[in-house]
């Protein structure tokens, strides 16, 4: 038991004990969630860390299970996306048929490879081949489960330029996944 | 019968076609098998990207579990940065600093400090008589024969005769908390950089 002197804002036991839950609950599927998007291990912490603080300070979203952790993957998907323009990496506004360049899979994960089944380096393999910005449409529409219009709304472009990119990922991904099929 | 193409077959595997072109191929797609499959198939590819955000692999040197204590630990820390300096009546510097600190650099100045600090009062003067010497203790919490106890200058223990203390260097300490099982913490929010530092001193 503690008692803390005034004044303060700190939660009660109670209070603290369900932020607690709630972030074990929930830390890992916010963290592949923004390790999907920025792309790497150090920026996906901070973020997940940032995500869950603002998160917590909203006591009232946190009532209802199932709705405070959907809402807790927009708070993730907005905080990744803004870090994202903040760094300048990727406009999400834009099309165009340019690829990106492509993160080079075998630079992290030469020696991964070895220890983990293969269907599951390949998928992550098909992910990686996207650019951010089609990864990231995918993953809120597909994961998230987010409608095309919210994730328009997060990405701040229109429904038109969301749907082009859920439709160019969902279709690279597949024809990476044939391309497998094809080799075996 | 012309087919539906490729990127209306991966829209329309979720309902995510526009109106018209909606009805479109919903239509289409009761009398076409072929496109059925097609359909089918990037079905299955949604719950491949769902199993393979999922199944995140972290590179080889990198533990989860270590990863989620630590980051566990510091959203605690992080929380509790924010209401000290509600308490402070500062708006939190956190996530306005997020570039020029990281988290991990915000622990480990805290925990070089504590380090510092507590190097320096367990060989240095007075540490002794600061319990019964010092000004009014504004936290105190008797443990066996232990006494822990804060004030504005910071936190320290007292055991027959002998003590330590934790003593805030930066600014006064501005909030104190004290727990039954035997601890006392202060903490104190340097008013130039915002820095938190948290002193705390416990009976094991």
């Amino acid at each position: 038991m503690s008692t803390s002197s005034v004044p303060n804002s700190s939660p009660s036991a109670a209070e603290r004990e369900l932020q607690d839950r709630f972030v074990r609950e929930n830390l890992r599927r916010v963290f592949a969630l923004i390790y999907r998007i920025v792309g790497n291990v150090a920026d996906a912490q901070d973020l997940t860390q940032d995500t869950f603080i603002k998160a917590l300070q909203r006591k009232d979203q946190l009532k209802d299970g199932d709705k405070s952790a959907q809402w807790l993957g927009r708070v993730a998907s907005n905080t990744a996306i803004d870090f994202l323009r903040r760094k300048a990496r990727v406009n999400f506004t834009e099309i165009d048929s340019l690829p990106e360049p492509l993160p080079d899979p075998s630079e992290r994960r030469a020696d991964e490879e070895m220890l983990r089944a293969e269907e599951a380096a390949y998928l992550d393999h098909c992910l990686e081949a996207l650019s951010v910005r089609e990864r990231t449409a995918l993953v809120l529409r597909d994961v998230e489960d987010l409608p095309a219009s919210e994730v328009a709304a997060i990405l701040g472009c229109s429904p038109a330029t969301v749907r082009s990119h859920i439709a160019n990922a969902r279709t690279k991904f597949r024809a990476i996944y044939e391309q497998r099929k094809e080799a075996q | 019968m012309k087919h539906l193409d490729e990127s209306q077959i991966a829209l329309a595997s979720r309902g995510d076609l526009s109106g018209f072109a909606n009805l479109r191929a919903r239509l289409h797609l009761t009398f076409c098998k072929t496109c059925r499959d097609r359909v089918a198939e990037y079905r299955q590819d949604q719950q491949r990207v769902k199993s393979a955000v999922a199944a995140f692999e972290l590179p080889r040197s990198m533990k989860w579990d270590e990863l989620e204590a630590e980051m566990f630990g510091n959203i605690r820390l992080g929380l509790e940065v924010e209401e000290i300096h509600r308490d402070a009546g500062q708006v939190s510097p956190v996530v306005v600093q997020h570039e020029a600190m990281s988290w991990r650099g915000l622990a480990a100045a805290g925990a070089m400090t504590a380090i510092v600090i507590t190097g320096w009062f367990l060989t240095g003067p007075g540490a002794q008589s600061y319990l019964r010497h010092g000004p009014s203790a504004i936290a105190q919490v008797r443990s066996g024969a232990v006494v822990l106890r804060g004030d504005e200058h910071g936190v320290g223990l007292e055991n027959r005769g002998t003590g330590l203390m934790l003593r805030n260097v930066s600014a006064p300490a501005g909030r104190f908390e004290v727990s039954l099982d035997g601890s006392v913490r202060a903490s104190a929010v340097d008013q130039d950089s915002g820095q938190v530092t948290v002193s705390q001193v416990y009976v094991e």
